[in-house]
Parts: C-alpha cells; structure tokens; sequence
C-alpha cells in the first residue's frame, strides 16, 4: 500500500469508528427484526467478518482503489442504518432467512471491511510497528467505547456526527481529493438533518402495516437510548402505542384486564400495600392502582422509556397527579439483589422472555431475590400470556414450576388465555371462595382458579428456569 | 510467513485460530456472567468492552520488552487470566450484585484482553506476514462468538466448561518446546 500520511491517527480514528459503527449497526439491526436476540448475534458476526474480509484482502488493495471506494462505502453504510428496517421488513415478509441472510451481507461488505484492510497493510513493515499501529487501533476503538454513553446521553445524533466527522478525517488521511471530500461532506450534512425524519416516515410506513390495519399511523415521538429505540405511535382513532425496538409494548385495547389482574386484584386482596414495580412500560398498572397503595417504587433499567412513558401515557399512569411513587433506574435482578426494602405486593411488569436478558428475570434465582424482599404476607404478581392450560406450549407452566419452587404457595387465575400467578409464603391464607369473590369481573364465574394442590398437579414433571437453563424458556 | 516448515506452520495456524476461538468463547462467557451477576447496565457492558480494549493494548505493547522472556511471561499472563476468569465466574455466582464481584468481572476482561494483545505482539515475529495472523485469530474469534451463543442456549455451566478446557489445553501447548518460532 502506498505511504500514508500520520498512520497513527489514522488507526486511532479507524479505531474510533469501528466500535461507534458495531453499535449503531446492532442497536438498528434490533429495532428491524422480530427477534431481537438472533438479529443482534447476527450483525455481530457479520461485523466480524467484515473484519476478516479486510485482512484477506488487505495485500491485493490499493491506496487509490481505497480512495475511489470511500463515497460508495459511506452510502452503504449510512443506507443501511437509514433504510435497514424497511428491507428487513420487506424482505421478512418473503423469508426470514433471505432478510437475515441479506443484511448479513450487507454488514459483512459495507462496514468494517473498509476499516480492517489498513492495520495488516501499515505493519508489514515489522513487528516492534505491529504492536505500536496495534495499540494504536486498539486505543481508538476505547475512546470510541467511552465516547458512547456521553453523546448517548444527550442524542443519538452525536454517535452520527462523530461518526461521519471521522470518516471526513479518515479520508483526508487517506489523500482524497477536494471534491471527493466536498461529496462526502454534504452527504454527512444531508444524512444528519433527513435521518431523523426519514426513519419515522419509514417506521410509520411499517405500523400502518402491521398496527394501522392499513390506515394510517403517526409517529409522534422517538428516543433512542442506550437499550431501546422507543417510539410513540398515534393510530387514526388518536389511540396511542409504545413501541420498543419495533415491538408493540402498550396498546389501550388490550390492557384493561392485564393491569386489573396483574395490579388491582393482588392490591385489594392485601388492602393498602407498598408497592414494587418492576419494569415500567406504559406504566398502567402504577394508574390503576395509585389510590390503594400508600407507596408505589416503579424499577426499570432504562429511563427513557420511564420518560416517555410519563409524557405520552400520563392518561394511563397518572404520575403528574399521584404522589405516592419514585422511579429507580436499575436493573430489577440488581434492585433486589441489593435494596433493603420490603414491599407488600411485587408486580412483575416485565416483558416475555424472548431474550436471554430477559429470561434471567424469570428464574429460579431472580425469583428468590423477589421473595427476599417481601414482607411475610406479600404477594409477588407476574402474568404469563401464555395460559398454564395451553396444551401446545409450556411456557406458563415453566414460568409457574418456578414459582413454585420458591414460594410456599402459588396461586393461579387464567383469564381469557393469559394466567396470572400470586406467590406468596405461608402466612396468606387464601381459598377459593375467596379469590373468586374478590374479582370484578363479568365473567368471574368463568375464570379458572388453581390453588396450591392444583398447581403441583400442573407442573408434575416440568422443570423450574434457572440459569443453567433459561433457553428452555425462550424456545417454549 | 517466514520460511518454517510445514508443520510449524500448520501449528501457528491452529494456534492462532484456537486463541481466536478461546477468546470469542471468553468474551461472551464474562459478559452473560455479568449480565446474571451483575446487572444488565448498558454502562457495565461498555465498562467490559473497555477493560478489554485497555488490556488488549497494555497487552500488545509489553510484548516487546519481554526479550528473551516474553513466551514465558505471555504464559505467566494467560494463568493469570484463565484465574482471573475464574475468580470472576465465582464471585459473580457466590456473591452477585457486589461491587467487588463486577471488579472481578472487568478485572478478568483486562486480563483477557491483555493475553489477546500479548498473543498477537508476541507471536508477530513468527509469522512476519501479521495479516495471516490476524485473519487466522479474528477468524477464531467469529467461530468462539458464535459457538458460544449456541451453547448459552445449551446451558451456561457448558459454556464455562468449554472456556476453562481449551484454556488449559492452551496452556498445555504454550508450555510445549515449540519448532519454527524464532
């Protein structure tokens, strides 16, 4: 390859942008597919090979090529950010494979290959180089890490401007020439100021689809914060949605019986207890039951989506009129694992485990943490979608095998095809007389109520979740 | 690649691609062992990356002023890692959610990420050609990432068996007399 000029920089400024882009590549790549888990272990091993794409051709490229390369290297890149949703979406609706199968190329070609091609190529000149241009990569890719949670902190947009300020640099180093660097410059500018706009154009072209019934569908509000990218969408009848990564998280419709039978219904059965809620959503469930519990501690490891929640659902939490409740920003396992307070009644306002993350939430030990830190009397609440009496899927009998292997004794009510366990210690005597009378319900005499001696007939031979085993959960 | 046999070289490849591939499998085994033992903050993870990255350059650097005995201190290095590893795993399972056990956590990443640099600075005068090396260790790396997705879905306890085998079985081959290197 021929000279160029200030190697180091130039290997920091790579390495700056390498771990800027293996974010902003997994965090887009989460928000465009179903599966959360699969699309961010994918982006990642296509990130990779990238890499090693770059190395294998790192002997056969030249600097010039490189050069004529860069402006189509920045289309792809920003293209797939931009607009790699909509394919996924498009290409999802063929087959999932060829969506995954495209985007891995995509990534493979268009990220890091570009990147990896200069390190091998600076250190054929000799070891004692290879260690120093090594290092030198390598501190780029830590300030590029550290970089991250402060300009997350104030707008994704920053990761952006950093991003193509260094790709400006990167080609300047590389000798591009002033109108190759006037075009990648206005096409930086041009990407910064349409970015925004154009990605909730595209969000709500795919809602119209999958949420609107065709009509048409607002995108009101979107935050990208270090865990989600959370949006609100306002539907034609003015109903709103919170969406996280792509995911439908609240819809008015459907959260009248979750929230009674999740919040209300274990609140009334204690009379006024202090409450837990462990992740927050649209926090509904703080609305419905703010005026039965003396206090409410709502926990969620992202405080954006706290945020949102209590700007564009304060209809269904109610926060701007209770004052009753503080908000901690932690991982629940963390808050029980470390908190020193006692609560009557734990509502667990978590999602399915579709992740491994999620997943830990639904074991054996993050239960026994929960239960720790009840009082005597107090209820832990957690709602399965999945029906204990759904003959083709497991997953709520796992979810209450678990339970049961903690608790003294576990009580289940199944409604309309979700179930609703209440956990508890010995101290809360329950029968079913009583469980039932204390539904509203108009189908009270309907719900099926299973007690502690039902539930071991239930889960006979169903294995609990711990963390040796938590993919049974999500596969279920 | 200098001139060495075709044996020797067949047995940089191999090393090179097993480290690459034991590094993977490190990677993600100390991340989900801070995520069940520590937390699942965004922070912890970029701190994990950062540990890494830190050890990895400290790592790189140093193997040139070992001499004579940069091998036996690049060893010195993976025990002490393949230990700090362990230490981690076990404070994070016996003592989750405290500070000493994440210090563990990131502590061992440092580690890790030093015998990472270390192995690349260290074995670059054996292959003259470093881009083999890098392609062959990356090309380690994806397999060791990805294996070790798949065997999360096995079972935790898996994944950790797998890291401290081919740990030791990398040890055991460092110690062996090696012909070819310089």
């Amino acid at each position: 390859m021929d000279v160029i000029r200030r190697p180091w920089l130039l290997l920091f400024l790579i390495g700056q942008n390498l771990m800027l882009q293996n974010y902003l590549l997994i965090r887009r790549m989460t928000a465009s597919f179903a599966d959360l888990e699969t699309a961010a272990l994918l982006t990642q091993i296509a990130y990779f090979t990238g890499v090693s794409l770059g190395y294998a051709r790192a002997s056969r490229v030249t600097l010039g090529r490189i050069r004529s390369l860069l402006p189509g290297f920045l289309v792809l890149q920003l293209g797939l950010i931009l607009l790699g949703p909509l394919l996924a979406y498009r290409l999802e609706a063929r087959s999932t494979a060829l969506a995954y199968g495209v985007i891995f190329v995509l990534t493979a070609l268009g990220s890091t290959s570009l990147y990896s091609v200069f390190l091998p190529s600076l250190v054929s000149g000799g070891e004692e180089s290879m260690r120093r241009y090594y290092a030198a990569e390598v501190v780029g890719s830590l300030a590029g890490i550290l970089l991250l949670p402060l300009l997350l902190g104030v707008d994704l947009r920053l990761v952006h401007a950093v991003y193509l300020v260094s790709f400006g640099a990167i080609a300047a180093l590389l000798g591009a020439r002033a109108p190759s660097l006037v075009a990648l410059g206005a096409l930086s500018v041009a990407f910064l100021f349409a970015a925004a706009p154009a990605d909730r154009a595209l969000s709500a072209a795919i809602y119209r689809q999958d949420l609107g019934d065709g009509e048409p569908v607002r995108v009101i509000h979107t935050r990208d914060s270090p865990y989600h990218k959370i949006e609100v969408i306002e539907t034609a009848r003015q109903e709103r949605m919170l969406m996280l990564d792509g995911q439908l998280h609240f819809e008015p419709e459907n959260h009248g019986d979750y929230s009674y039978f999740v919040a209300e219904y274990p609140a009334r059965l204690l009379g006024r207890p202090t409450t837990c809620i462990a992740g927050c959503g649209s926090m509904s469930t703080v609305g419905r039951i703010g005026d039965l519990a003396p206090s409410i501690t709502i926990v969620d490891l992202d405080p954006d989506v706290f945020e949102t929640s209590r700007r564009f659902f304060a209809d269904w939490n109610r926060l701007g009129e209770l004052h009753n409740w503080s908000f901690q920003s932690d991982d629940a396992k963390h808050f029980f694992g470390t908190t020193q307070q006692r609560f009557d009644l734990v509502v667990d306002d978590i999602p399915p485990a579709k992740t491994r993350q999620v997943a830990l939430t639904y074991t054996r030990e993050f239960f026994a943490l929960v239960r720790a830190r009840l009082t005597p009397r107090g209820i832990f609440s957690l709602p399965s979608l999945v029906s204990v009496h759904a003959r083709r899927r497991a997953y709520g009998r796992r979810i209450l095998a678990t339970l049961a292997a903690v608790f003294d004794q576990v009580f289940v009510l199944t409604v309309r095809g979700s179930s609703y366990f209440f956990a508890t210690g010995t101290e809360l005597a329950l029968d079913a007389d009583h469980l039932r009378a204390a539904i509203e319900d108009p189908d009270r005499d309907a719900i099926r109520i299973l007690l502690p001696e039902d539930v071991k007939q239930a889960i006979r031979g169903i294995e609990p979740v711990t963390l040796n085993n938590i993919a049974d959960l999500i596969e279920e | 690649m200098p001139s060495v046999p075709a044996s020797a070289r067949a047995a940089l490849v191999v090393e090179a691609v097993a480290t690459g591939f034991f590094l993977g499998l490190t990677q993600v085994a100390l991340g989900f062992a801070l995520l069940s033992g520590a937390g699942a903050s965004a922070l912890r993870f970029f701190a994990l990356t950062a540990a890494w990255l830190t050890g990895s350059a400290f790592g790189a650097l140093s193997a040139s002023r070992g001499g004579a005995a940069t091998a036996s201190r690049g060893t010195g290095l993976l025990v002490t890692a393949l230990l700090g590893a362990l230490a981690a795993r076990a404070a994070l399972s016996l003592a989750p959610f405290h500070v000493a056990s994440s210090g563990a956590g990131l502590l061992a990443g440092a580690l890790m990420g030093g015998y990472a640099g270390r192995f690349l600075g260290e074995r670059a005068p054996a292959w003259g050609e470093v881009r083999a090396l890098l392609l062959h260790e990356n090309n380690g790396f994806i397999a060791g990432f990805a294996a070790a997705s798949l065997l999360l879905f096995v079972s935790a306890r898996a994944l950790d068996a797998v890291v401290g085998g081919l740990g030791f079985a990398l040890l055991a081959a460092r110690a062996r007399p090696r012909r070819g290197s310089r």
